[in-house]
């Protein structure tokens, strides 16, 4: 690519970037009310896509290999159960990964 | 509506200082995150042959992670502009949720509104719309200096990376 073709697609990539930022709030400016449908939407899709990335996440985990899944399903339980026991974002996030690699690397 | 939350000018009580104080502590986890993975994307531009300036540039005017990395690859290729496009839309596509999710509670933004659009990113959608304000707090200034608190981050990281790419290079070519 020459230098004049890259600036042209970085200007197209940015472009289209920034309108999926902004579309929202263009189809729905703030004098409007917005619809319930709309609204709805925005409450329900935040834990929609969670649930979404959970599937995605855990989709290739079989339990017929070797592992059985057995490493995933601790690692899940220990963040559950660190979000139960202390909320916050972080302990959950931290403790069920270090107790997923750990188990990868030594048990399994 | 709460007089607190009242968006106007300068000296707003709840603005400014206030306000950021109260969101730093969210956003720490996300600088652990942005300012590595920033490294990762900076070095990793920086090794495929880019000027050292071109991770900062991206990290600014397209912060978006996945589309960056996507970047070095595409930059590399052949020149598809309307492919590079389509899938900027598509890996994009997840701004248009968030999008949705914050269109109320970034009303009354004034100003900063064009800003706090621009700049939500994953991390950011997350943490401003999971963020309690606090009381006495102004929202808009929270979600702004969230906002740019986690683009310093990403920018620094890959403005890094970049440097420590260079500064690799330049001890190959001593060696060489």
């Amino acid at each position: 690519m020459t230098n004049e073709q890259m600036v042209i697609t970085f200007v197209l990539v940015t472009a289209a970037t920034v309108m999926t930022r902004f579309l929202p709030y263009v189809l729905f400016p703030e004098g409007r009310k917005v619809p319930s449908v709309i609204t709805y939407l925005g409450k329900v899709l935040g834990p929609a896509v969670f649930g979404l990335l959970v599937v995605y996440c855990l989709r290739n985990v079989s339990i017929t290999s070797p592992s059985h899944g057995i490493p995933e399903l601790i690692a899940c339980l220990v963040t559950i159960g660190l979000y139960v026991w202390k909320r916050g974002m972080v302990l959950p996030m931290a403790g069920g990964t270090i107790v997923y690699m750990i188990l990868l690397h030594t048990v399994f | 509506m709460n007089k607190k939350e009242k968006v106007t000018g300068k000296g707003q009580p709840g603005g400014g200082f206030k306000a950021l104080r109260a969101c730093f502590p969210l956003t720490v986890p996300v600088m652990a995150g942005y300012v590595f993975l920033g490294i990762t994307y900076g070095l990793l531009m920086k090794t495929s042959g880019f000027p050292f300036w071109l991770p900062t540039l991206t990290a600014a005017v397209i912060y978006t992670g996945s589309m960056e990395f996507l970047m070095v690859e595409i930059l590399a290729s052949s020149f598809h502009p309307v492919s590079a496009m389509a899938t900027a839309f598509m890996v994009g596509a997840r701004h248009l949720f968030y999008g949705l999710a914050m269109l109320p509670k970034y009303s009354n933004t004034g100003w900063k509104k064009f800003y706090l659009i621009y700049t939500t990113s994953d991390e950011t959608f997350a943490v401003n719309y999971g963020a309690e304000i606090p009381e006495g707090v102004d929202r808009s200034w929270f979600y702004f200096w969230v906002s740019l608190l986690d683009q310093l981050y990403w920018v620094t990281g890959a403005t890094l990376g970049a440097f420590f790419g260079r500064f690799l290079k330049k001890q190959k070519e001593e060696q060489a």
